[in-house]
């Protein structure tokens, strides 16, 4: 199997005429499809701003001004933690003693897009969950930690306050606090117990705005409606971000010496974080939401409980084996390199004995991280695209495979946006005794389909060799007919099969431009905005000229001015 | 009462669900009025086995305010404008039973037919149905909602109280979970499994209630140490907002808003205090219906309180067995002069008394004096009477205004006249509350051709498929995308003719 990629001179002309054809006849549908923000619009050759949907600098969340000279950033609004993050500090500040906390009570994120955020105010539902959780784990932390004193509760309530607050709690707040040791005056019970206290003190720090929020106030600048971050303010979200913790006392140090008050200062403690194990979090949750593998579980699920659940009778044993394979192989790219050349393209993956036999392909050495190295060279396969886990997240029944695995390339990994179908649509029936790939085109061949199905078929009949299961195969079985899994890109490369699709995706400008946008989301919780384009473009620059280093590219939004600043919302 | 062996806490940590000092925060009562929908509102079955007397219990019209409400409903005149009643529902899944011996009508074997929308098969030895039934899938809709949206889910799927004290005391048929058949209980868990009961009122409530044994003063004492920290965190709020650039304040006030409303429902937890029920009789047979007031009280007090204190936000009971052996009417004062000397009440006896014309279905009670027939006729009549009675005043009248407002109460049989063992034109009272907005209410709906004699038999206009009511349970709780219950091969969709 070799890899190689050819260009279509005719793909720019396709990319717009499918955008712009996308369901056409559902009026305006099909012209949104690209947005004034969309980098496919770009590629098209549409110019930023000059789109029938621009505001002229004006974006949902409010802006800054109407221009952008100086510093132009989209506006990022007060945000609750991420549940993950949550959890990471509660975990941070009590170790062991968490052990028993019902972090299943944690409320789940709202979204951004692709990626977990809390953008939206908090709600009474979402209050009443907060409040809920913090009952139920104070109550379980202080029969853990069991203090048998007020000076117990007093030293705890001194060592984590600092650590749910993320910053060093004034003297006067320490006292609010440890005045909920004693019995509130309505108290009409017969005895006040140490727990009774304590279970009070913690039970206020985790639900307190303190701890549940992000609150960067930052410093005034030319522009009242731009704030600069402080050092202290840019260490917890890169603690948050990066690690999902508080900031500990060392970047605290850091941010006093000022080291985080410029760019390159920024630049060179982000590196330095990366390079912490506790970076790989960060890494598996960027994945987990970029590549939808989130979506695996109920597919397993769905596969084991259909009809055709003994088609695929050695899944059961091995779907483990596959999300432990994504996360090894993407711990192991991070921690290597970083290369997103070798995230799409490496030959060689990380799994279980009883995975190898599964996909049918030779191990190598045991790795340290616990697993065999999987040779994928003449396997048919390369590149996180073409594990189980992430195929089997975008699959479903055999005849439809193609639209869930096209429509995830060009929404996640090309940042393609494409309509929901139209609302009336009638769905054709499945032709019969047809092969799946011709079957699907046959149903999709109308001109009402076209134009979303031109760009999302040949992306998904390249997965065609990976069937439900995630196991490779040159024939269709029930049909015993080759399967064709060339295609063209929406850019216009010319491939064949998920390994191709992988080198030619890691090469691909539009995708290297939709992975800095995917980063900018994840890493400041926002959608980019027409302001944000310069910030995109450097991070662009920046993962090109690093060789598609990944962290380089982490490193170059979060040290940017985007990263550092904050546009408040209403401006 | 309260040396209970299976105290609250363990109840619910049984479940997974209750840990420590959240008892408060687990109990507080679902307040979103203004949000409601998927996991705020009540649904709560009363079932009334062997039908009723369907001349007294059918209205004239479907003009409830003119015609008046009929004999049996007349206790519920205070909730008039609430009230909507199904006159011409069939049980299709049960007409459709075709059991071994049964003519194609599932008879007894409605009961499950009837909540599950499936025909009764066999298992082994014992009829059963291909359940779950509507409670069980609307509870585990409610579950899956309040996980979704981050909250706790009640900390009981469904409540279904039994009959009897304990199993030492049933008949040699006790409502212990897996015990009943497919003629025993409406309630389904699983396909071919029934729904496990609680051992009756008395022990619902210790499983329930117990730890507030101590009752009040606990739940004051739990309410002041949250209030206190919802005080201090309102106090830490505002500092806290006096440090935010102005664009900021809006989201805290949010939060405090959201606090502000936590408070309210602290105000309001007092509403579920459990009330004082009274001891448990020494001896409750399930089969014999004895203690039938005491036990239908009591019952409908606990489901009461545990809809006010958020326990639950489905609940079922089935008022009496087809099989009594005991007197039951006897046991109220209201209709103790009427039943005085009776001594046989056996309801399923007395059931086939009931035609006016006995013909093919009198069976063995062919020799029924007229009198007979009358005085069975007006027994059955005034059970469903009593029940309504009850409803209104231990459960209508015992919940807050809140819990009112936002629950919908099924009051229904089986099978319509006991004497036909007809599974058309089944009766069905529908109670909703204000903020539900459902159903049509304050009227009557009559669908089909009956005669309340001879429905037995196929009809060729039987009214409105029981599934349909099922579906419309279902979306009335908010779950309006489920579109089918039970055997979709049967009616799907909502009761359109019966949505405001």
């Amino acid at each position: 199997m070799t890899m190689t990629t050819r260009t279509n001179p005719l793909a720019p002309c396709l990319l717009a005429a499918s955008l712009v054809g996308c369901y056409q006849g559902v009026d305006g549908v099909g012209a949104s499809g690209a947005s004034e923000t969309d980098p496919a619009a770009d590629a098209s050759g549409d110019d930023a701003g000059d789109g029938p949907n621009d505001d002229g600098g004006q974006d949902d969340d409010g802006g800054s001004s109407d221009t952008c000279d100086g510093v132009c950033t989209g506006a990022s609004p007060m945000q609750l933690l991420r549940r993950n993050q949550v959890i990471g500090i509660v975990r941070q500040a009590f170790g062991a003693d968490a052990d028993e906390v019902p972090f299943n009570l944690v409320p789940a994120d709202t979204s951004s897009g692709l990626f977990a955020s809390n953008h939206l105010p908090a709600d009474a539902t979402r209050v009443e969950a907060y409040h809920t959780f913090a009952e139920r784990a104070a109550a379980e932390l202080v029969q853990s930690i069991g203090c048998a004193d007020e000076a117990c509760v007093e030293e705890e309530t001194r060592r984590v306050l600092p650590i749910l607050f993320k910053r060093a709690p004034l003297e006067d707040e320490i006292s609010v606090y440890l005045g909920m040791m004693s019995a509130p005056a309505e108290w009409d019970g017969e005895s006040w117990t140490i727990d009774d206290g304590f279970s009070q003190v913690l039970s206020l720090a985790l639900q307190s705005p303190q701890f549940l929020y992000r609150i960067e106030v930052g410093e005034e600048t030319d522009d009242p409606n731009l704030r600069r971050l402080t050092g202290h303010e840019m260490a917890v979200r890169l603690s948050l971000l990066l690690w999902n913790e508080s900031p500990s006392p060392e970047l605290r140090a850091l941010a006093e010496e000022g080291r985080l008050d410029d760019e390159e200062g920024v630049a060179q403690v982000v590196r330095s974080m990366l390079d912490d194990p506790r970076a790989d979090v960060m890494a598996l949750d960027f994945f987990e939401a970029y590549l939808g593998t989130s979506h695996f579980g109920d597919h397993v699920r769905y596969l084991e409980g259909s009809a055709v659940a003994e088609d695929y009778p050695g899944l059961p044993a091995v779907t483990s084996d596959m999300v432990a394979e994504t996360e090894a192989f993407i711990t192991h790219v991070m921690r290597n390199g970083a290369s997103m050349r070798e995230l799409f393209a490496a030959d060689y993956s990380f799994g279980s004995e009883a995975l190898a036999a599964y996909y049918d392909v030779p191990t190598a050495e045991l790795h340290d991280n616990g697993m065999y190295r999987l040779e994928l060279s003449d396997a048919g396969r390369a590149g996180v695209l073409s594990q189980g886990a992430v195929v089997g997240a975008h699959t479903t029944v055999e005849v439809y495979r193609a639209a869930h695995r096209g429509t995830f390339v060009a929404r996640n990994v090309m940042c393609i946006e494409l309509p929901p179908p139209p609302a009336d649509i009638v769905i054709p029936e499945i032709p019969v005794g047809v092969p799946p790939r011709e079957a699907f085109e046959q149903m999709t061949d109308s001109a009402t389909c076209a134009g979303c199905h031109d760009i999302i078929n040949p992306l998904g009949f390249m997965f065609e060799n990976l069937d439900a299961g995630g196991r490779y195969a040159e024939v269709y079985p029930q049909f015993e007919t080759p399967i064709d899994a060339s295609g063209v890109l929406p850019t216009g490369e010319e491939v064949d099969g998920v390994a191709e699709l992988g080198a030619a995706l890691a090469e691909n400008e539009q995708t290297q431009r939709c992975f800095a946008r995917r980063w900018f989301e994840y890493a400041l919780e926002r959608t980019p905005t027409d302001r944000d384009e310069v910030y995109l473009e450097a991070a662009y620059a920046q993962l090109q000229a690093s060789d598609l280093d990944m962290r380089a590219l982490i490193v170059s939004v979060l040290s940017s001015e985007a990263g550092r600043m904050r546009v408040l919302p209403s401006g | 009462m309260r040396s209970g062996r299976w105290s609250r806490r363990d109840f619910l940590r049984a479940s997974g669900v209750f840990s420590g000092a959240a008892l408060l925060s687990g109990l507080m009562p679902k307040l979103r009025a203004s949000a409601a929908g998927p996991g705020t509102r009540q649904l709560f079955f009363v079932g009334c086995s062997q039908g009723t007397d369907m001349v007294t219990w059918r209205p004239e019209s479907s003009d409830l305010v003119t015609d008046g409400l009929p004999y049996q409903h007349e206790p519920l005149q205070d909730y008039l404008q609430n009230i909507a009643i199904l006159d011409g529902i069939y049980s299709i899944s049960a007409v459709q039973s075709d059991s071994e011996g049964m003519p194609p009508n599932g008879g007894h074997e409605g009961k499950g037919a009837l909540l599950t929308g499936t025909t009764v098969r066999y298992a082994g030895d014992l009829l059963v149905y291909n359940g779950p039934s509507v409670d069980e899938i609307i509870g585990r809709r409610v579950e899956q909602h309040c996980l979704e949206m981050g909250e706790i889910p009640p900390p009981m799927r469904t409540l279904r109280i039994g009959r009897a004290k304990g199993p030492m005391d049933s008949d040699n048929a006790p409502d212990v979970p897996g015990s009943n058949g497919a003629w025993q209980t409406f309630f389904w868990q699983d396909p071919l499994v029934s729904a496990p009961l609680l051992w009756g009122p008395w022990f619902a409530y210790e499983a329930l209630f117990a730890s507030f044994g101590v009752g009040e003063d606990e739940l004051r004492r739990l309410r002041t140490k949250q209030a206190s920290v919802l005080d201090a965190l309102t106090g830490e709020l505002g500092r806290v907002r006096g440090e935010l650039v102005t664009e900021d304040k809006d989201r805290l006030d949010a939060h405090l808003e959201g606090i502000r409303e936590l408070e309210n429902k602290l105000d309001t937890i007092i509403e579920c205090t459990p009330p004082d029920i009274g001891t448990s009789p020494d001896h409750i047979g399930t089969w014999s219906n004895t203690h039938m007031n005491e036990v239908v009280r009591a019952t409908f007090q606990v489901v009461a309180t545990a809809f006010a204190c958020g326990v639950t936000n489905v609940a079922g009971f089935d008022v009496r067995r087809q099989e009594g052996r005991g007197a039951e009417l006897q046991e109220d004062p209201e209709y103790a002069a009427t039943y005085e000397g009776v001594t046989n009440m056996d309801l399923h006896g007395q059931a086939h008394n009931m035609p006016v014309s006995c013909g093919a279905n009198c069976g063995s009670n062919a020799d029924a004096t007229a009198e007979d027939r009358a005085l069975a006729r007006q027994f059955y009549a005034d059970l469903w009477r009593w029940t309504s009675t009850r409803l209104k005043e231990n459960f209508l009248d015992a919940v807050p205004d809140f819990v009112r407002d936002n629950m919908i109460v099924v009051h229904a049989s089986e099978m319509s006249e006991g004497g036909t063992h007809s599974n058309y034109n089944v009766p069905v009272t529908i109670f909703q509350g204000d903020d539900v907005g459902y159903f049509e209410t304050g009227r009557a709906f009559k669908w089909g051709a009956f005669d309340v004699f001879e429905n037995f038999r196929p009809h060729d206009d039987p009214g409105q498929p029981s599934t349909k009511l099922l579906v419309s349970l279902c979306h009335a709780m908010g779950f309006e995308d489920i579109e089918s219950v039970g055997d979709p091969a049967f009616a799907s969709g909502p009761l359109t003719e019966a949505m405001a």
